[in-house]
């Protein structure tokens, strides 16, 4: 049966109560008639077999030599590879990228190089636990290279990191030395949407602060318009001209791979399917897990959530130069992703699911979840945003304010301390920003323990720019209310009472749509 | 730095204000009207697969107007239907007597359509003889996508299928026409969300023109604000409603499709006007602007505005009738 493509629903009275979700919960929720959802193409089917597309785009790149002749005795390769940031929840193992790294080090020992380094491509995110690493990478890989050559980057190692140069506008390009003084950096990564991958990969994942301030602040995030479009986006255009300099110094060899939408494992077929379409099963486990939820204790009802593994199947493998993969890559993801929409509505609404790109194993704080909102879920569109301009945005989500020391340790301080104080992207950025980024303790802690940088919850801040400026009004149904207030938006109890809410900036008869997501759906508006 | 504090590595919380008692998200006794326990399952209309119109494969509904399935649905009707609708509303029908005149000549009844109730008050409304032999044209991919709906609803109301997907023309109801069945027919095609008059399809002047039978308008009010989109039951405390049949219309020499539904259409209003007003006030004067859509009271746009906001529609279409009889216990009901 030929796979569906994305649709947007019109809610009727046959319209069965539609599944949301919101954290670590689900709800079942009737929207009004007349709402808009839109759902995401049904899963693609993936490659039949990944070790020969693998072994095929090794052998067959775009734009680029194979891979085997850029390999010689006597080389520095430096393979460095996305770190658990994606794909969201993590996929079962193999993971797609221990699969192709494993094809590049054999390629590599049949021609005899010897000077291999595995680096994970962090950032200023957290340094991943050797059993994170071994996950992804896979045990023969692990055994071969942890921990000498296989590490994760680290952005405040001065003596680690090379100055390659400034771009024609004037950014600082720094990364990882070894990675810059290698013949050949190969780097593995897993397209989730399309906002990652492309010259994202290495002039951002093995940059230094120094580097990333240029496109990581409130201006350039203003004016990306989508990050899900590469082309109208300021922080993927500065990127770009990074990804281009940095091209010129040093042999990238870019290998993309891109998943379907089969985010969940089968037992929770209810979450990828659509609801009339529920079997007794699902039903059943929807209704369950809606009502049974909330009674749970909060660890167990977290580690319910944290253990979920996608069932994930590769769609697409493609390698050589980075622009020419991207281009083949993007078009893989939005053949899974793609949606046309017909125009905007008044209203969006989004429920946030459990996990976020930098919250693996931890609670998602208030700041977070306003990344994950405002961030990405309302970025989710080509062309222009879901909702008009100055309309309202709800999102179900209970922004309970936890944080995780381990991760997020200035995380709790940038919301005590500076939320209190301003909630403006760029007011923030000029008073706090340096303060935080060049904080010994959080230095320390990124380095030695597994903390996100000090800076990291401005970035996660400055993502909410663009969402920020164009929307008029953001509600949270089930917020926290005092959470909602320090970040300087409003909790409802219910969507009934968001939406009265919101009637003093879009009145009492709104359009609505609903982004029925994860798994992910780019709105293409037209 | 900071006035939070907790183990490493694991949450802790700031101070937060307790969370609200009230939940969002439904109740798992509203979550279970998604549960079909038999029969296909109900698809929303926009998620439906477009399927071409097949020539010649209508639901069979002849069996339907057979004699025992006549006398079935007139026992329904007049037994069962009736005194509930009597205990669930209060209505009131006027000019039921325009059959009369007809006598045994089949005729197109037109009303507007707001509410599922609308067929069954119009039924009920009826002269008994003239109910025995009338049909109600129902939307084909709403009432006849399962068998059992299918089924049900021909033998409770003499629903035949009509397809609103623009196909081929049906030949039934011209067959039944000339059969000698009267046909209501809903020109609007749907019920409407906001109880606002729709604008009229153009099937039913086509049909009359092309059968020369004529067309009885008929004015609902009230249905909308009783049993509105979304609800299955009239609404609690008997809300009023009221059916006023008008004079047949017939397609005079020079009626076009097109003109002949203005007709219809501005007929239609005038009885919604009427039963708000009088007919000498509902009745249209030269000079003076035409009446809105859907009667005197519904809503109209602001001078120099497009479209009135949706729920001024609501708020004009839901306003109770007036009552047709003083209240007070004093001058009797």
């Amino acid at each position: 049966m030929a796979v569906r493509p994305g649709f947007v629903l019109e809610v009727d009275e046959r319209t069965p109560p539609l599944l949301v979700h919101q954290g670590e919960g689900l709800l079942l929720e009737q929207f009004p008639l007349g709402t808009r959802v839109v759902y995401p193409p049904e899963s693609l089917p993936g490659v039949p077999d990944v070790d020969a597309a693998i072994a095929d785009a090794l052998e067959h790149p775009q734009g680029s030599e194979p891979l085997r002749e850029l390999l010689f005795a006597g080389m520095k390769l430096t393979i460095a590879f996305d770190d658990l940031s994606i794909p969201l929840p993590r996929m079962r193992r193999p993971d797609i990228r221990g699969r192709v790294i494993e094809q590049v080090l054999t390629l590599a020992a049949e021609a005899g190089v010897d000077d291999v380094q595995l680096i994970v491509a962090t950032a200023l995110h957290r340094r991943m636990t050797a059993a994170e690493i071994e996950y992804v990478v896979g045990e023969r890989v692990f055994r071969s290279f942890w921990p000498d050559n296989l590490y994760n980057h680290d952005a405040e190692d001065r003596d680690n990191l090379l100055h390659v140069g400034v771009t024609d506008h004037g950014e600082d390009v720094e990364i990882n030395r070894r990675a810059a003084e290698s013949d050949l950096i190969v780097y593995v990564n897993v397209n989730l949407v399309a906002m990652d991958g492309g010259h994202k990969s290495v002039p951002i994942g093995l940059a230094s602060y120094n580097s990333l301030r240029h496109h990581h602040n409130s201006h350039t995030m203003l004016h990306s318009n989508s990050f899900m479009d590469h082309t109208r986006s300021a922080m993927h255009s500065s990127a770009w001209r990074m990804g281009r300099l940095l091209a010129q110094h040093v042999k990238i060899f870019t290998v993309e791979t891109t998943v379907n939408n089969q985010a969940f494992p089968e037992k929770y077929g209810f979450l990828t399917k659509r609801e009339w379409e529920w079997s007794r099963k699902d039903q059943a486990m929807a209704y369950g897990m809606t009502s049974a939820l909330p009674k749970l204790p909060t660890r167990q009802r977290h580690r319910l959530f944290q253990n979920i593994v996608a069932d994930y199947q590769v769609t697409a493998v493609n390698a050589g130069e980075t622009e020419a993969v991207h281009e083949k890559t993007l078009e893989s993801v939005h053949r899974q992703q793609l949606v046309e929409v017909n125009g905007q509505s008044d209203v969006l609404i989004v429920g946030l699911p459990y996990i976020g790109p930098y919250n693996s194993d931890a609670v998602m704080n208030p700041i977070l979840a306003t990344c994950l909102g405002l961030g990405y879920f309302f970025n989710m569109y080509r062309g222009r945003p879901l909702v008009r301009h100055k309309g309202a945005m709800i999102l179900y989500h209970p922004v309970t304010p936890e944080f995780t020391q381990l991760h997020h340790p200035s995380y709790v301080d940038f919301y005590e301390e500076v939320l209190a104080e301003s909630t403006d992207p760029a007011t923030i950025e000029a008073k706090f920003e340096k303060q935080y980024a060049t904080d010994p303790w959080y230095i320390h802690l990124y380095r030695t323990s597994h903390a996100y940088h000090g800076v990291h919850p401005f970035y996660m801040w400055y993502w909410a720019t663009h969402g920020m400026d164009h929307l008029g009004d953001v509600v949270w149904v089930g917020g926290d209310r005092r959470a909602c207030a320090r970040m300087g938006f409003r909790a409802a109890s219910t969507f009934a009472d968001a939406l009265e809410m919101v009637s003093g900036t879009v009145g009492r008869d709104p359009s609505i749509t609903y982004l029925h997501s994860p798994p992910h759906a780019i709105a293409d508006v037209r | 730095m900071s006035g939070v504090s907790g183990a490493s590595g694991r949450p802790v919380r700031a101070g937060s204000s307790s969370s609200s008692s009230r939940r969002p998200g439904v109740g798992l006794r509203q979550a279970t009207r998604g549960f079909r326990l038999g029969g296909q399952r109900l698809v929303p209309a926009s998620a439906q697969p477009y399927r071409p119109p097949l020539p010649g494969r209508e639901f069979p509904t002849e069996w339907a107007r057979s004699p025992v399935a006549r006398a079935a649905r007139a026992a329904f009707l007049g037994g069962i239907m009736d005194p509930l609708l009597h205990s669930q509303l209060r209505w009131t029908v006027e000019g039921a007597e325009v059959f009369t005149g007809l006598g045994e000549q089949p005729a197109l009844i037109v009303a507007n359509h707001a509410s599922h109730l609308d067929a069954t008050v119009l039924l009920c409304a009826l002269p008994a003889a003239v109910r025995e032999r009338t049909v109600v044209t129902a939307a084909a991919d709403y009432f006849f996508e399962s068998t059992w709906r299918g089924l049900s609803t021909a033998l409770a109301f003499g629903t035949v299928p009509i397809d609103r997907s623009g196909g081929a023309p049906s030949t039934t109801p011209v067959d039944l026409l000339r059969d000698g069945w009267n046909l209501v027919i809903f020109p609007e095609g749907t019920r409407s969300p906001d109880g606002a008059r729709a604008r009229f399809k153009l099937g039913a002047a086509y049909l009359a023109i092309n059968t020369g039978v004529p067309v009885v308008p008929v004015g609902l009010r009230g249905t909308f604000a009783a049993m509105p989109r979304g609800r299955s039951w009239p609404v609690p405390g008997r809300p009023e409603v009221s059916v006023r049949f008008g004079r047949p219309l017939r397609p005079g020499e020079g009626d076009d499709v097109r003109g002949f539904t203005a007709r219809l259409t501005a007929e239609v209003d005038r009885l919604v006007t009427e039963d708000e007003t009088s007919w000498w006030a509902s009745l249209p004067r030269p000079g003076q602007p035409t009446p809105p859509p859907g009667g005197s009271r519904a809503a109209v746009p602001a001078p120099g505005r497009g479209e009135p906001a949706r729920w001024r529609k609501v708020w004009a279409a839901t306003e109770p009738p007036a009552p047709s009889r003083p209240r007070s216990p004093w001058a009797g009901s």
